[in-house]
């Protein structure tokens, strides 16, 4: 189990568990104000935008040049903006914090 | 009182509408009707990675199961509605339940295309629509199996796809004169024509199956021109339609699908209708349309928790598509116009380019191969209906941010 810290779109802070090998937005989906994820993880449709507090951005591969691009017409972006379904969980990433990015 | 939300249909848009009725805090029974065993799921995958085997049928759910527990939402699965009584607001099923609401929400998609040619029953021949169809099809479609993939749209290229990265050896038969010609512009159809074709697909074009051949399996798929194809499996991909049969004894109103005006509403006040079944008025379009897509199921079934829950909303959204086959992504916003000005944006043989439509200066759609930033800066254009300068648009060296 892989437990992972979220600080969701109301401000409230939860603790839930993935698996290695789910992608992030898999799990942050299932909230009521998670992230829409609307093409399913195809880094088609960038709803599933994310803030990796800066501790933990480097234990995930560099972002893609489809992701990069995508994240850089959001509105809300950041320098440690990533695209949850692209961030594969593996156990290095136990005590993981992100945050949800506000709706575009 | 309880006040009851009855959805009809267990897909993307049903889904939709009974998590944005939780979102904007509906207090009352959320009830949802699916003909299928599953708890709602994607389509999108169905295609590519169920086909290519890398993901296991689970993954394609929407939700978890726990999610509809959890929201105090209630699916029953296989029931089919055969009747709504929009005078007493029930619906009755095939088992002769009758269940009473005080909304009614049409989610019911769509149904398939069927080919009526000799020999149309026989095993191999296949449809792929539901996550069973997808289970079904998948193991059939193994190194050295010789596929013929009846009709050259999104759902065929991707099984075509598939199949090849499978190791099948694929052929698509296509009736018209170029590949998804319903909605793509022709240069992107070119362009993945030949990228299957660079894969080992054959595409024969202009050509019409006349029949399926074979004892009792399929062995061979017969074109009009006189000769067959030998084949183990036929996929037919030949389209869909509104899946509104159920409702023609009904009041509520219908045409090509059910009729819903820009806040999803169908002639009936408690009862909306929301995805692939509907027949809409956009806010920003003329006329009406049938859509099949995630993108409308989500927006129209927004819409409809909206006004529910007493929230004005109009349905705005720049309708957008998308399509994976090999190592291309297509992806597809707007609705151009046939008399559109077409302008190119970065060159097809690098693998990474887009096409904008132009109406009197406004872009009306974007089709994007492997041009992730062209897809969002365009579909960012169309919503502000922006007048862009196409010599500017076609220079990849001037940032499309620029143009915004």
């Amino acid at each position: 189990m892989i437990k992972i810290n979220v600080i969701d779109r109301d401000g409230e802070n939860r603790e839930v568990e993935g698996q290695e090998g789910d992608r992030l937005m898999e799990i942050l989906r299932e909230f009521d104000w998670g992230v829409e994820a609307i093409c399913g993880g195809m880094c088609s449709c960038a709803t599933c935008h994310v803030f990796v507090a800066e501790e933990w951005a480097g234990k995930f591969e560099e972002a893609d040049i489809d992701e990069t691009e995508l994240v850089d017409f959001l509105d809300h972006r950041q320098g440690n903006s990533r695209l949850s379904c692209q961030l594969e969980l593996s156990s290095e990433h136990n005590g993981l914090a992100v945050t949800i990015a506000p709706e575009e | 009182m309880n006040n009851r939300v009855l959805i009809i249909g267990a897909g993307q848009a049903a889904a939709q509408t009974a998590m944005s009725l939780r979102q904007a805090k509906f207090e009352g029974e959320i009830l949802i009707l699916g003909s299928e065993s599953h708890y709602p799921y994607q389509r999108p995958p169905l295609s590519k990675q169920l086909l290519q085997g890398s993901w296991q049928a689970d993954r394609c759910l929407l939700r978890k199961a726990e999610y509809y527990d959890q929201h105090d939402i209630t699916l029953q699965h296989g029931i089919t509605v055969e009747d709504v009584d929009t005078a007493v607001s029930a619906v009755r099923t095939a088992n002769g339940d009758v269940l009473s609401y005080d909304w009614l929400v049409i989610c019911s998609g769509s149904e398939l295309n069927r080919l009526d040619l000799p020999g149309c029953g026989l095993d191999g021949v296949q449809y792929l629509r539901t996550l069973d169809d997808a289970v079904q099809l998948q193991p059939r479609l193994q190194q050295g199996r010789r596929i013929v993939v009846v009709g050259g749209g999104y759902i065929g290229l991707e099984v075509a796809a598939s199949a090849r990265k499978n190791g099948c050896e694929v052929t698509v038969v296509e009736v018209l004169d170029g590949l998804m010609k319903r909605s793509a512009l022709p240069e992107i159809a070119r362009f993945l024509q030949q990228r299957h074709e660079r894969e080992g697909v054959a595409v024969l074009l202009d050509t019409m199956v006349s029949g399926f051949g074979g004892e009792h399996a399929l062995a061979a798929v017969h074109l009009q021109a006189q000769n067959s194809l030998d084949a183990d499996v036929a996929v037919v991909g030949i389209g869909v339609k509104p899946a509104i049969g159920w409702l023609a004894s009904c009041a509520v109103a219908c045409g090509r699908g059910v009729l819903v005006d820009e806040r999803c509403r169908t002639n009936i006040e408690n009862v909306y209708a929301a995805g692939d079944c509907t027949e809409h008025v956009h806010v920003n379009y003329a006329g009406t349309r049938v859509l099949e897509s995630v993108q409308n199921a989500i927006g129209q079934g927004r819409i409809v928790a909206a006004q529910i829950t007493g929230t004005d909303k109009q349905y705005d959204e720049v309708p957008w598509f998308w399509s994976e086959q090999y190592d291309c992504r297509l992806q597809m916003a707007g609705l151009p116009g046939v008399d559109d000005e077409i302008v190119q944006r970065g060159d097809s043989r690098s693998g990474s380019f887009s096409l904008f439509s132009l109406s009197d200066g406004r872009p009306t759609g974007v089709q994007a191969i492997n041009a992730a930033k062209d897809f969002m800066a365009g579909k960012l254009l169309i919503a502000k209906n922006a007048n862009v300068d196409a010599a500017r648009l076609a220079r990849t060296e001037v940032d499309l941010k620029e143009l915004l």
